[in-house]
C-alpha cells in the first residue's frame, strides 16, 4: 500500500514537472510572438490583406437584461467595417427584461434580433449559424464585451486555411469581489498558457467571449451539440478531430463579467470540469493518437490528469495538516498551550530536503517563472495585483472544491444543470 | 494538424528526469550531511565521557564539580530531537537502529555518570526511564507521554529523562528490562524506580520525586 501510494506520488508529480518544463519550453520557443517589434505600435497585430471578410456575431442570451446591452454597444464599438459586420441578438426564451433591453438597437441596421423558445445556448447558436451568410461566424456570450480592436486582431489568423476557429485573450471586465480578483489572475494566466498552447495547435476550448469560426467548418463537421452544457470545448475537440487547427489571437482581449461569490465560481466550474471530463470521454478516441498531434498527446491527457493530481495532492496535503492539527491539539490538551508553543530551536538539519519536496520546490519555482512571465506579457508591466495576491493565498484551496465536485458528479453519470 | 516535435518530448523527459536526478543527489548530500553532524555530536558526546573517566581516575574518584551535570545534557539533548527527526523522515530501518543504539547507551552512560554524582555529592537528580514503542499500535499514548516527559526535562533541570525504545534490542536496554521486570505495556515511566504503567499525567510523575507542576490543572 505505502509503495503504491510512492509510486502514485511520484508518477504524478513527475507528470506535473513534466508539464511545467513543456510549457517553458514552449515559451521559450515561441518568446518572439509576445515580444513588441520595433516601430510597431503593439504586437500580435498583422494586418488582413483587403478586402476584410464579412462576420456574424451571434449573441446568444437568456435573461441577459443588466448586461446585453452593453455587450452590443461594445460589438457596434468594433473598428471593423460596418457593411461587413452583422450582430445577431438571439434571445433564447429570455422571462426578463431582455427584449426591452434589446429594442433600443433594433433600429442599427447591422442588429437583428430572433426570439426563440429556450432550449440551450446551442440551439441559440445554431439558429444564429442558420441565418449566417457571411464568410466568419463568431460568438459572444451576453455578459462579455470586446476592445475596439480585437476582432481587426483575429480575422488575419484566418489565412492559414487549415485555420477554422481562433480564441481571443480573456480578461475579467471590472473585478471587485475577491472571487473576482482571483479569477482576474486566473485569466491573466489563462492568456499566455491559451496563447502557449494555440502555437502547438493543441488548444481544446474555443471559450463562448468571441471565439470566431470559418462558416464553412460547421458544414464540414456540424453545427454546435448541447455536449454536457460545455458546447465550447465539444466543438472544439471535433475541430481537432476533422484534423483541423484552432489559432489564439494574443491581444484581442475580450472582457467577461465573472461569478461574484464563491457559490456562482463553484457552479460554473463544476460545469467546467464535469463537462470537459465527459467531453475527453466522448472523444477518448483522440488520446494518445499522433495523428490528432500535441491535443492527444499533451493537452488533452494532461488537462484530465491534472484534475487527478490535484486531488491527490490536496488529499495528501489536507491529511499531513490533519496530522499536524491532531498533534498540535493533543499536545495542547496534555502539557497546556504555553509548554505546547515553547522555544522550538531553528537548525538546518530540521529543513526538509527529501528528493520529493525539493522536485516540489523546484516545481513552485517554474510557477512562480510561468507566473511573472504571464503577468508581464498579458498586463504588459510586472506590477504583481491584490488579487494575484488572494490567488497565491487562495486558488488552491477552492479548484479542488470544484473538482472534487465534478468528479463525485461524474461518478453518477446523471447531466448537469447550466445555473 | 499539428505535427508532433518528438525531440521537444524527449529534451522535455530528459529536463524532467535531470531535475529529478538533481533532487535525489542533493537530497543524498543532506542526508549524509546529517550523518555526519549526528556523528560529530556523538563523537563530542564520547569525548566528554572519555574526558569525565580520565579525571575521575586522575582525582580518583569524581570530583563534585557542578558543571559535570551540564556537560552532555545540551548534547544529548541534540542527538534525540535529531534522532527523532531522522525517524520521522522514513531514513533506511539499519541506520536508525545504529543511531538508537548509540544514543542510548549514551543515555546509559550519563545515567550511571550523574547517579555517582548523586551519591557521592549529594546532587539533587531525579532520574526517570520511559520505554516508548514508535508502532501505533504497540503504543497509542506514547505521544502524549512523550509532551509531558517533555514538560517536566525543560520545567526541571533536576530530573533527567531518558528515552529508550522498549523493541530495540541492546544489553543495557536488556538489562534494565530484566532489573525492573517489565512487562510490554506501553508506555512505562520509571520515576526514581518506580515503576508506572500506561499514561502518567504531570502530577503523576513528579510526585514521587516530591516536585510540583507549574502548571495549573486543567479542570474540566
Amino acid at each position: 500500500m505505502e509503495n503504491a501510494f510512492i509510486i502514485v506520488f511520484g508518477s504524478l508529480l513527475f507528470v506535473t514537472l513534466y508539464f511545467q518544463v513543456f510549457l517553458f519550453v514552449t515559451y521559450l520557443e515561441n518568446k518572439k510572438i509576445f515580444s513588441k517589434k520595433e516601430g510597431q505600435p503593439d504586437y500580435a497585430y498583422v494586418p488582413f490583406p483587403a478586402p476584410l471578410p464579412s462576420v456574424t456575431i451571434i449573441v446568444p442570451c437568456w435573461n441577459e437584461a443588466k448586461t446585453i446591452g452593453k455587450t452590443i454597444l461594445s460589438l457596434l464599438a468594433l473598428e471593423y467595417p460596418k457593411e461587413k459586420l452583422r450582430i445577431f441578438v438571439v434571445d433564447d426564451g429570455s422571462d426578463d427584461e431582455t427584449a426591452e433591453a434589446i429594442a433600443p438597437f433594433l433600429q442599427n441596421p447591422s442588429v437583428r434580433y430572433f426570439h426563440k423558445e429556450n432550449g440551450g445556448k446551442h440551439t441559440a447558436l445554431n439558429l444564429g449559424i442558420a441565418e449566417a451568410d457571411t464568410d466568419f461566424v463568431g460568438c459572444l456570450d451576453a455578459d462579455s464585451f470586446v476592445a475596439p480592436d480585437a476582432l481587426l486582431r483575429i480575422v488575419p489568423l484566418f489565412e492559414n486555411q487549415r485555420v477554422m476557429a481562433v480564441t481571443p485573450s480573456i480578461k475579467v471586465h471590472s473585478p471587485e469581489t475577491v472571487i473576482q480578483r482571483i479569477q482576474d489572475t486566473e485569466y491573466t494566466l489563462s492568456i499566455i498558457f491559451r496563447k502557449l498552447l494555440a502555437s502547438i495547435n493543441a488548444q481544446y476550448v474555443a471559450p463562448g467571449p468571441f471565439s470566431i469560426y470559418r462558416r464553412s467548418v460547421f458544414n464540414t463537421i456540424g453545427v454546435f451539440k448541447q455536449a454536457h452544457n460545455t458546447e465550447d470545448m465539444e466543438i472544439a475537440l471535433r475541430i481537432h478531430a476533422h484534423g483541423f487547427a484552432i489559432e489564439n489571437a494574443f491581444g484581442a482581449e475580450v472582457y467577461t463579467v465573472a461569478p461574484e461569490t464563491l457559490r456562482d465560481i463553484l457552479k460554473q466550474r463544476i460545469r467546467w470540469t464535469y463537462g470537459f471530463m465527459r467531453n475527453v470521454f466522448d472523444y477518448r478516441r483522440l488520446l494518445f493518437k499522433k495523428q490528432y498531434g500535441n491535443l492527444g498527446m499533451f493537452s488533452l491527457p494532461i488537462a484530465f490528469l491534472s484534475i487527478g493530481a490535484v486531488l491527490f495532492f490536496t488529499s495528501y496535503i489536507l491529511k499531513n495538516i490533519a496530522a499536524y492539527v491532531y498533534q498540535k491539539v493533543v499536545s495542547v490538551s496534555t502539557i497546556g498551550i504555553s509548554s505546547s508553543l515553547g522555544n522550538s530551536h531553528f537548525s538546518w538539519f530540521f529543513f526538509d530536503t527529501t528528493m520529493t519536496t525539493l522536485v516540489i520546490y523546484m516545481s513552485f519555482v517554474l510557477f512562480a517563472v510561468m507566473f511573472f512571465i504571464s503577468v508581464y506579457h498579458a498586463r504588459d508591466r510586472v506590477l504583481l495585483s491584490r488579487g494575484d495576491a488572494y490567488f497565491v493565498l487562495l486558488y488552491g484551496l477552492i479548484a479542488p472544491l470544484w473538482m472534487a465536485r465534478a468528479v463525485v458528479k461524474l461518478a453518477s453519470w446523471r447531466p448537469i444543470k447550466w445555473r | 494538424m499539428h505535427d508532433i516535435d518528438w525531440k521537444k518530448y524527449g529534451l522535455v523527459f530528459f529536463i524532467t528526469a535531470t531535475i529529478f536526478l538533481i533532487a535525489f543527489f542533493v537530497s543524498t548530500l543532506f542526508y549524509n550531511k546529517r550523518l555526519d553532524e549526528f556523528g560529530a555530536i556523538e563523537n563530542r558526546v564520547s569525548l566528554n565521557f572519555l574526558a569525565l573517566e580520565i579525571e575521575a581516575d586522575l582525582l580518583s574518584e569524581l570530583s563534585c564539580d557542578e558543571e559535570y551535570v551540564s556537560l552532555t545534557v545540551s548534547d544529548l539533548e541534540a542527538l534525540g530531537d535529531r534522532l527523532s527527526y531522522l525517524e520521522s523522515k522514513n531514513t533506511d530501518k539499519e541506520t536508525i537502529h545504529a543511531l538508537k543504539t548509540q544514543y542510548s547507551l549514551f543515555e546509559l552512560k550519563d545515567y550511571l555518570f550523574l547517579k555517582q554524582l548523586k551519591a557521592r555529592c549529594g546532587e539533587d537528580l531525579h532520574f526517570i526511564f520511559y520505554f516508548y514503542s514508535n508502532e501505533a499500535t504497540d503504543c497509542k499514548e506514547c505521544d502524549k507521554q512523550g509532551y509531558v516527559l517533555e514538560k517536566i526535562r525543560k520545567e526541571h533541570p533536576s530530573v533527567r529523562v531518558y528515552s529508550f525504545d522498549y523493541n530495540l534490542e541492546i544489553p543495557g536496554i536488556n538489562t534494565l528490562k530484566r532489573f525492573y521486570g517489565l512487562k510490554k505495556e506501553l508506555p512505562i515511566v520509571v520515576v526514581d524506580r518506580q515503576v508506572l504503567y500506561g499514561f502518567q499525567d504531570e502530577n503523576a510523575i513528579l510526585s514521587p520525586m516530591g516536585l510540583k507542576s507549574s502548571r495549573k490543572e486543567i479542570t474540566n
